[in-house]
């Protein structure tokens, strides 16, 4: 996707002196990533929080600075503040996170076994990244999905990028555990691995 | 993507219990190590499976599962990751996830909210430290270029200003406008010894006299309070003195001679403006840019300038 920085930049530069059909252009580049990553913060309401962060997108578009990359980090930003946002909000009403979170995990579980890399389904995908540590499931969203180098990405976080860098790493790393393992995924097995290993001491 | 992180993974699994299960576990190690799957499968299903061993119960159990995993399971899903990359997985993931992204509802409306932006006038919004997404280095080179060629400017002009502060009373002591009389003629010679041998002197002279001055006339406040008078400049002029208690007596001396030299000065400063303002001038601009560390040599190197440009700028 960075293959479209340099399209992405002049669409968004256009975009900047009042051409639409150019900022229509920037967000045919930017949308797939950017609902991924949200899909990834908060679920099934992606689509809503995405609306949200275009609006702002659209009104603070002349505020940017910056190319094609920096506007995929701008971009990103934003919907990233609106997700937190969102999640505050259901935290003080928490009615809708677990259950759908709980539809979003259902499909896909058992099939790991069989599922090659190709036909991964989205589900899949974001259940497994969903299923890692939190840091490290928005640095793989923002450096996989979004398609953030490591400065950016870290710089989205808030964090240092050494830190965004081993986030990653270590979660890629465990994504990787998961799909090519038979059973590794069976969460139940895993969490009382260390108590049986001592009986068996 | 398999191969390093399974290099990696293998360690840690190890360290975390060592020993706990060692049959089960030497086993599946000598599995991967068996050359069956050198990379990432053996490491990784020895580890899992010696935990599920441990979690279905007796340790034979963990045993028959490591190796019906590595015997049949195995083989296919160890085809499938040995193949894997880094860049594999993460298009992985990234085809998966960003699949399906842009709806033609949520176009229509980002574009609708840009118009209406757009005529609103909103674009013109000041932009926000948070709004500035410029790559960083050029940013940074840009400020530094900026930043040096300004520092670069500040010090030339407060040098060349500082030096011709100094260079006023300085220059006119050290020599006594002989090479206003005949530059030309004279100044090969003179520039050579003057740069070469004479320089520290000239130099030394007004500058120690100077610190003299300047520590007699200090030296009244400062030797009632104990520890300054330890420091290194006051022991210097201590030493000069000959003693603690011969330090009133010198620097009185010294005063009287400095106020006798700057009678002198003026004098001869005057007599050398009167004589010959061309050679004055010229000795002045050529003070100021070469910001001369050294006052008194770059008086004359400028004198000599006619003759020997080389050498006038080889000393300063």
């Amino acid at each position: 996707m960075q293959a479209y920085d340099g399209e992405l930049g002049a669409a968004v530069a256009r975009a900047q002196e009042g051409d639409e059909a150019a900022f229509a252009v920037a967000y045919r580049v930017v949308q797939p990533g950017l609902l991924g990553y949200l899909r990834g913060l908060v679920g099934q309401d992606a689509e809503d929080v995405a609306s949200d962060a275009w609006l702002e997108i659209a009104r603070d578009l002349g505020r940017f600075k910056g190319d094609g990359a920096g506007f995929r980090g701008w971009t990103a930003t934003i919907a990233r503040h609106r997700a937190l946002d969102h999640l505050r909000r259901q935290r003080v009403r928490p009615r809708a996170t677990a259950l759908e979170q709980d539809v979003l995990e259902l499909p896909g579980q058992h099939n790991t076994h069989d599922q090659a890399l190709e036909s991964m389904s989205t589900e899949h995908a974001l259940e497994l990244v969903r299923g890692l540590p939190r840091d490290q499931a928005e640095a793989v969203l923002l450096r996989v999905v979004v398609g953030l180098d490591g400065p950016a990405a870290a710089r989205v976080l808030g964090k240092r990028p050494g830190a965004v860098r081993t986030a990653a790493y270590r979660g890629l790393k465990r994504l990787a555990r998961q799909l090519g393992v038979q059973d590794a995924v069976d969460e139940g097995v895993t969490d009382d691995g260390p108590r049986t290993l001592g009986e068996s001491k | 993507m398999g191969e390093r992180q399974s290099d990696g993974g293998l360690p840690d699994r190890r360290h975390v219990h060592p020993g706990a299960t060692p049959t089960g576990r030497r086993r599946a190690g000598e599995g991967s190590a068996s050359g069956v799957r050198p990379t990432g499968e053996g490491s990784e299903s020895g580890s899992w499976s010696t935990d599920e061993g441990g979690a279905s119960g007796p340790r034979v159990t963990g045993e028959g599962r490591a190796s019906g995993s590595r015997s049949t399971g195995g083989a296919p899903a160890f085809g499938v990751r040995s193949v894997v990359s880094d860049d594999e997985l993460e298009s992985a993931f990234a085809v998966a996830i960003r699949r399906g992204g842009v709806g033609v509802d949520g176009e229509q409306q980002a574009v609708a909210a840009f118009r209406a932006a757009r005529d609103a006038g909103t674009h013109k919004a000041r932009t926000r430290r948070r709004d500035d997404w410029r790559p960083r280095a050029s940013w940074r080179a840009k400020f530094s270029v900026r930043t040096a060629l300004s520092v670069l400017l500040a010090s030339l002009t407060l040098g060349g200003v500082a030096v011709a502060a100094i260079g006023g009373s300085s220059s006119d002591g050290a020599h006594d406008g002989e090479p206003g009389t005949h530059p030309a003629t004279s100044a090969p010679p003179r520039s050579s010894a003057g740069s070469d041998t004479g320089s520290s002197a000239h130099r030394d002279r007004p500058d120690t006299a100077k610190d003299i001055l300047a520590h007699c006339r200090a030296y009244e406040q400062v030797a009632d309070r104990g520890k300054a008078l330890d420091s290194t400049a006051w022991q210097r002029l201590i030493k000069d003195a000959g003693g603690e208690k011969n330090v009133v007596a010198y620097c009185a001396e010294q005063l009287a001679g400095s106020r006798d030299r700057a009678d002198g000065n003026g004098q001869d400063s005057s007599q050398n403006n009167g004589q010959s303002s061309s050679q004055n001038s010229g000795r002045g601009s050529g003070q100021n840019p070469g910001k001369g560390t050294r006052p008194s040599n770059s008086g004359k190197a400028n004198g000599n300038a006619g003759t020997s440009v080389p050498k006038s700028n080889g000393n300063q």
